[in-house]
């Protein structure tokens, strides 16, 4: 199937390479594409080549902070899912980062590799269910639509008429 | 001259003796019988008598009898011609007055008349000087009772009236009373009185003018009336209510001090149907006493009165005071309970500001510590995900290691085809772990672990450096106040919001001890952290005369004039909106002045808030400065 065989892609952003690094060892082995930025505006340049799925993003950083970033990536792409993935583990700011719905996930440093596996691996299983959900609705929606269409060029044609035994009864005149 | 009497039958003698007696100027009456001659007696009241013993009717010693009788004996001269010594003696023994022989010369009955007279003299007058003597003594008596009771304890009114009983025995009166002047109705008023109608007057007042104790009250001068109802200036009409018949009456105004405050009055003298002059000296005695009695009365009414006053206020004052005190000792109390609950008050209030400073320095603490958090946390996060990284490098190592010791084990006895299949094996080992791409990673890996533990240890080194010195801290020693301000700024790099620029051109070494320096920066820079801005706040450091200082300048929080000088309150909180770290700052003046320091706040020509710290400079030359940092 046509969805399985793209793959997810991730942003990771923090402007610490040595995170970067990291990031990318533990999660070479898994089949998504992943992308790196040390930095808000690097990441906004790989959002406009790149359709990206996820970003997960560091707080502090020198230019601009995490949330204040995704609050940017939410108005330009609102599709692209937010993590964040900090050391200043603040429950103010995990709070705030939830409440205002700029993130999905709140992730802290030091963070054990399968637990991100697992939550990437969550993140997308509800991107394919909310895709699917998309494509499902698309499909019922066509559906609709032919079958109003049907129904405006043969008037009566939906209407399934049955005797006392539950058997359909065909209309003779139509035959 | 004299009258005489002659009692004698003998015409001749009688002729003789008024020739005599007349010829010296005396009066002559003639009487020829003893009965004639006590008649003559009677009623004409001879001073001297001749008498005859013989007699025609009753003997001469009949007569003489009867003059002894009455008293009148001595006035008799016995004229005898039948003399003989036991009649002489018996006539004298009787009372004659003197025995005269007959014949006797004309020289013998003027001495004999003239010895009874100058007898008859003396009696009356040492009669007169006795009954004197009798008055004055009862006098006397009664001035002294007066005076008695002047100073005796009795009631006013019963001493009055005592005193004004014995005035009217004293006047020999029927009746008597004293009436005193009522100075605020301008009445007299009957105060005492004694008599047949006393108790009728007791309390009666008189209006100014009317009748006589009001004339003599008027004119101060004792008056007396004697038939008063000739005397407009009596008024009958007090006779009338009381029924009282005043027949004569005398008043004399009672002075005191200069001053006339009554009257008394004396009325219907007993003795006599008259007052005289006489009475009038006598009630002015009176009434002398009688003001003395009043006077000493009302002395002792206004001492006694003053007296009583004097307790009475007394003992209002010591009831008064008494009031105060207990007032007093209850607002006292109310005080007391007024400051222990202001005291309690104060009391929470130190506490909960020093809960709050302590609050404030656990948050400062808490910045601190959260930047160390997140220092060490990226490190330790990638060096955590690298060390797994490397044992899955390792494993898949192994597993290609394992397979190469085998083959190396058997490569000697082992046919082509099973070393060929084990070096197949290790192909795919290295295919399938990807340790082509493993094995050129390890040394980055490995260099980048190194890398995030040298930081792990340089923050924790940092650490310990400010345990360390947490020790010694309280005593001033020299920092470099660069050093200490771009450490603290590593430390706290992860949870600030704010950027700082640091200017430290100026070598400033300061003397102070670096704990309490240390907690005042961190609130400084906590208090400049809390509030957001695009502009970095400037840290200069510079130095003045003896001093260094540090100068915060923050161009994105404005302060006004009128809040400038209450920065440093605890609760500070300006119109423009909240002022975080107000407490912090506040801490951080009090920590400033327990070592010597000052903080001050200003305000920049923008309207921007400046914090300067003035601390003691550290100069090499001080021979206190004695500690370089170990």
């Amino acid at each position: 199937m046509e969805q399985k065989e793209k793959k997810f892609k991730v942003l990771f952003v923090d402007d610490e390479a040595n995170v970067l690094n990291a990031l990318r060892r533990s999660l070479r082995k898994e089949p998504y594409s992943f992308f790196f930025a040390q930095g808000p505006e690097e990441a906004l340049e790989i959002l406009k080549e790149e359709d990206i799925d996820l970003i997960v993003s560091d707080h502090l950083m020198p230019a601009m902070d995490g949330l204040s970033f995704l609050k940017m990536v939410k108005g330009l792409y609102p599709s692209v899912l937010r993590v964040i993935l900090t050391g200043h583990a603040d429950l103010q700011l995990a709070i705030q980062a939830i409440n205002e719905g700029e993130v999905f996930k709140f992730l802290t440093k030091p963070w054990d590799d399968l637990d991100l596996k697992i939550t990437l691996k969550n993140i997308f299983d509800f991107i394919d269910l909310r895709r699917e959900n998309q494509i499902l609705l698309e499909t019922v929606k066509k559906q609709q639509n032919f079958i109003q269409r049907l129904e405006s060029e043969h008037p009566g044609i939906l209407d399934v008429k049955r005797d006392e035994s539950g058997a359909i009864v065909l209309d003779e005149e139509d035959l | 001259m004299a009258r005489c009497l002659v009692i004698d039958d003998d015409a001749l003698f009688r002729k003789m003796s008024h020739d005599v007696l007349s010829s010296r100027g005396h009066e002559v009456i003639e009487a020829e019988t003893g009965r004639k001659g006590l008649l003559a007696f009677h009623e004409k009241r001879p001073d001297v008598v001749l008498l005859d013993l013989v007699l025609p009717d009753i003997s001469g010693y009949e007569v003489l009898s009867d003059l002894v009788r009455t008293g009148q004996s001595h006035r008799v001269i016995v004229t005898t011609s039948d003399f003989s010594l036991d009649s002489a003696l018996r006539t004298l023994r009787e009372g004659a007055g003197d025995y005269l022989p007959k014949p006797f010369s004309e020289e013998m009955l003027h001495m004999s008349v003239e010895r009874v007279m100058r007898r008859l003299d003396l009696e009356k007058r040492t009669q007169g000087l006795s009954l004197s003597l009798q008055h004055r003594l009862g006098d006397l008596a009664t001035l002294q009772q007066l005076l008695m009771l002047m100073t005796s304890s009795r009631s006013m009114d019963e001493r009055l009236r005592e005193a004004l009983g014995m005035a009217c025995r004293y006047m020999r009166s029927e009746a008597g009373s004293l009436l005193l002047h009522d100075v605020r109705s301008d009445e007299l008023v009957f105060q005492a009185s004694v008599g047949p109608v006393a108790e009728k007057l007791a309390g009666r007042r008189l209006a100014r003018g009317q009748g006589l104790a009001w004339w003599c009250l008027e004119h101060n001068q004792p008056v007396r009336v004697n038939a008063p109802a000739a005397d407009p200036r009596f008024d009958p009409t007090i006779d009338q209510l009381t029924g009282a018949g005043t027949r004569n009456i005398l008043c004399a105004p009672i002075v005191v001090q200069n001053q006339v405050i009554g009257v008394l009055e004396i009325i219907n003298r007993l003795d006599a149907d008259r007052f005289d002059e006489r009475d009038e000296e006598r009630i002015l005695e009176v009434s002398t006493a009688a003001a003395a009695v009043v006077h000493n009365f009302f002395a002792l009414r206004d001492l006694q009165r003053s007296r009583s006053e004097l307790l009475d206020w007394s003992r209002r004052l010591e009831r008064t005071v008494e009031e105060r005190t207990q007032a007093l000792r209850e607002m006292d109390q109310a005080r007391r309970v007024v400051v222990h609950e202001l005291e309690k008050s104060r009391n929470a209030i130190q506490q909960a500001q020093g809960m709050m400073l302590e609050q404030e320095k656990m948050a400062a603490l808490g910045m601190l510590a959260a930047g160390v958090a997140h220092e060490v946390n990226n490190p330790l996060g990638f060096v955590k995900s690298n060390l797994s990284v490397l044992e899955q490098y390792v494993r898949s190592l192994r597993r290609l290691a394992g397979v190469a010791m085998h083959a190396a084990n058997r490569i000697a006895k082992a046919s082509p085809d099973v070393l060929n299949r084990l070096f197949e094996e290790m192909g795919r080992i290295v295919q399938e772990e990807h340790l082509r791409e493993a094995c050129d990673d390890l040394d980055p890996l490995l260099d980048e672990m190194g890398h995030g533990i040298t930081r792990i240890a340089a923050i924790v080194e940092q650490l310990r450096y400010f345990a360390e010195d947490g020790k010694s801290s309280d005593q001033p020693s020299v920092v470099d106040l660069e050093e200490e301000m771009s450490r603290l700024l590593d430390l706290t790099r992860g949870t600030r919001r704010r950027e700082f620029a640091t200017d430290f051109s100026h070598k400033v070494p300061a003397r102070a001890p670096v704990a309490r320096l240390r907690q005042i920066l961190l609130n400084l820079l906590g208090f400049f952290a809390a509030s957001e801005g695009a502009q970095p706040v400037s840290i200069k450091a510079g130095a003045h005369a003896g001093s260094v200082c540090l100068d915060f300048l923050d161009p994105a929080c404005k302060i006004s004039d009128e809040d400038l000088p209450r920065v440093f309150d605890p609760f500070f909180a300006p119109r423009g909106g909240p002022f975080p770290g107000a407490l912090g700052l506040s801490a951080a003046q009090g920590l400033a002045r327990s070592m010597g320091a000052a903080l001050t706040a200003s305000r920049d020509a923008k309207g921007s808030l400046g914090i300067e710290l003035r601390l003691v400079a550290g100069d090499e030359a001080r021979p206190t400065a004695g500690g370089s940092r170990t």
